[in-house]
């Protein structure tokens, strides 16, 4: 069974492709490397790409893969740690959620996860969540952390579980 | 009052989310407001811009889907001038009444793609 390889020291944590890897029943593992793998594909983008391509229900709600016009976006825009390139990508999604709950239709898709992952890896965004500066913004991220919450939780406890693993081998080896 | 008995089928309550304490008091306030001869709307559209659903529920509540049933006259004689000024309840209202399991013989037609100017935090 082929499954999501994550690498501990790589820049960001791909959530969206640990999200999404959920829904299509694939199992993620932490490793001690600075990339993301998932069945041969190398790096986020291509990760996400092969997981759609291999897993097409993780569209979920989204019949029409409208999610497809949020990819890209959720893989540069929503992931920069510039303020100045990330604010008018921050413009354009609280316009979208003025009157909409998830971000195609009336149900969770491919877009919420993809755009949540990337604001949820993206250390910029913990603060402006908050500070409640993006009304919408925060609303719509608020409410999918209910559900995607235990996926961020799965995941630092792996990284935890792999760290003490390390340190516990380390200090075995020096004594 | 035939969209209020739709909160009683087995299929709605079936899919009621599990409440907190907190939330079942706060759904027993919202309750009694529902009943009320005038809604609180400005009150209702406040609270709807911090939550998706109107106690911080995953899925709609008892709570949600009986203040939908008390609005949804008073929505669909809104104007687009009535969605902008309330577009919170416009959000939600749209989302509820997509609830799969609400028999919702007439949608309220709501457009997502009303231009309205960005809220500032007040």
């Amino acid at each position: 069974m082929t499954s999501v390889s994550v690498g501990t020291k790589a820049p960001l944590v791909p959530y969206g492709l640990l999200i999404a890897a959920k829904y299509a029943n694939v199992d993620f593992e932490v490793n001690d490397f600075d990339k993301v793998v998932y069945n041969g594909a190398e790096g986020y983008e291509a990760a996400v790409k092969k997981l759609i391509e291999d897993h097409p229900e993780v569209y979920l709600g989204d019949k029409s893969k409208i999610s497809d016009e949020w990819l890209l976006p959720a893989m540069n825009e929503y992931l920069v740690k510039d303020f100045k390139k990330l604010n008018p990508a921050l413009e354009k999604l609280e316009s979208h959620l003025h009157f909409r709950s998830y971000m195609v239709g009336y149900s969770l898709s491919l877009a919420d996860i993809l755009v949540w992952g990337a604001l949820r890896a993206n250390p910029l965004m913990g603060s402006i969540i908050k500070s409640g500066t993006f009304i919408n913004i925060s609303r719509w991220y608020n409410f999918l952390a209910l559900t995607f919450n235990d996926t961020v939780d799965a995941y630092l406890a792996a990284v935890n579980k792999a760290k003490a693993a390390t340190s516990t081998g380390k200090k075995a080896h020096s004594a | 009052t035939t969209l209020l008995s739709l909160a009683a089928q087995d299929a709605v309550k079936s899919k009621l989310p599990a409440l907190n304490d907190a939330q079942n008091a706060e759904q027993a306030q919202w309750l009694t407001l529902s009943a009320r001869p005038s809604i609180p709307v400005d009150e209702l559209n406040t609270a709807l811009s911090t939550r998706t659903y109107i106690l911080n529920t995953a899925t709609p509540s008892l709570a949600d889907i009986t203040l939908y049933a008390r609005l949804k006259d008073i929505v669909e004689g809104w104007t687009t001038e009535n969605f902008k000024s309330h577009r919170h309840i416009a959000r939600w209202f749209d989302l509820v009444q997509h609830f799969a399991p609400l028999k919702v013989s007439e949608y309220v037609a709501i457009d997502q793609t009303l231009d309205v100017p960005r809220e500032v935090k007040a």
